[in-house]
């Protein structure tokens, strides 16, 4: 996790490099001449009990504030997890657990620098299997609040970190996690 | 002579590589082996250990032994689904760990089927 945290760190500087001669903001003139584009991305959200990983793929505005969204996520390994079943008796199942959803998202830029917040609303359609059984963890709507703050990586795409509440609705898990995403324009972004 | 000696070479070197005619294809049952992980502790220094074939409710029992190793190995017919159960002691709680996988082929380079070796993971988690 500390190696997690360094590794974060160290990719924000190296990006903030990167940036060091974007030109902030766009005027009207840039406004006439954007058009809405295609956007692909590469997402995680995690804390120290899970790890889940996804894409997204959506369209960006002309103004780059607003995106709309179609997620899928995984548990890209088969999790532990324990189930009491009354009398002190618990069964531990492997788990596979997948989302599948859409969303939208308002990007607030700040001048003078490549950084904009993001706050986010992701509606997912969970289920999983556990292994081994019949029995199966429970499935169903959710709804993903995100939020945090996107590094704009020269008109190419974002860097995004921030905060997720993600219930998966496995047994006891904890839900507060660490949102972090990359993602790249498809087309070319004038 | 030299031409008859180029061509000779030429016919030997299109035998020598005519090596795609060596993959013999096994039609079949393919077997490999499946890892069972466990947790042997002083808890638990030895486990019943029951593998089904399909889910562990159909209750298709094809092997049953007390193990006392953390790691075992059973060789299993691919392309059917297995699934393992043990009980273990944790302090007051009484842990049911089951795991359940398919055993998959593959192809190798002949375009010939093979079992792919698997592991079901009953360890205990630390919880």
């Amino acid at each position: 996790m500390r190696s997690l945290a360094l590794n974060t760190i160290l990719v924000f500087s190296f990006l903030q490099g990167i940036a060091q001669d974007y030109r902030y903001g766009y005027d009207n003139s840039d406004l006439r001449s954007k058009r809405i584009a295609g956007y692909m991305s590469i997402r995680n959200d995690l804390n120290i009990d899970d790890y889940i990983l996804g894409t997204e793929l959506g369209i960006v505005s002309k103004s780059r504030r607003l995106t709309a969204f179609a997620t899928f996520d995984a548990r890209p390994y088969r999790k532990r997890i324990l189930e009491y079943r009354g009398n002190n008796m618990f069964y531990q199942f492997r788990e596979e657990r997948f989302f599948l959803g859409a969303g939208a998202e308002y990007f607030k830029s700040f001048k003078q620098l490549p950084l904009a917040a993001f706050v986010q609303a992701n509606g997912v359609y969970t289920w999983g299997k556990y292994g081994g059984t019949e029995m199966k963890p429970d499935q169903g709507w959710v709804i993903i609040p995100r939020l945090g703050l996107a590094l704009d990586l020269r008109g190419y795409g974002w860097l995004k970190l921030g905060y997720s509440y993600l219930d998966p609705k496995s047994y006891r898990l904890e839900k507060h996690r660490v949102y972090i995403a990359i993602s790249g324009f498809l087309s070319n972004n004038p | 002579m030299k031409k008859i000696l180029l061509i000779s070479f030429a016919l030997l070197m299109a035998t020598i590589s005519c090596t795609d005619d060596s993959c013999f294809c096994n039609s079949g049952p393919f077997y490999a082996d499946m890892k069972v992980k466990l947790t042997i502790n002083d808890e638990n220094p030895e486990v019943f250990l029951t593998v089904f074939e399909g889910n562990f409710e159909a209750q298709d029992t094809l092997i049953a032994e007390w193990i006392n190793e953390s790691t075992v190995y059973y060789e299993m017919e691919a392309g059917r689904y297995y699934s393992a159960v043990v009980v273990y002691q944790d302090g007051a709680r009484q842990i049911t760990a089951i795991d359940g996988r398919k055993m998959k082929t593959s192809e190798d380079d002949c375009g010939c089927d093979y079992a792919e070796t698997m592991t079901l993971n009953l360890r205990l988690a630390s919880w």
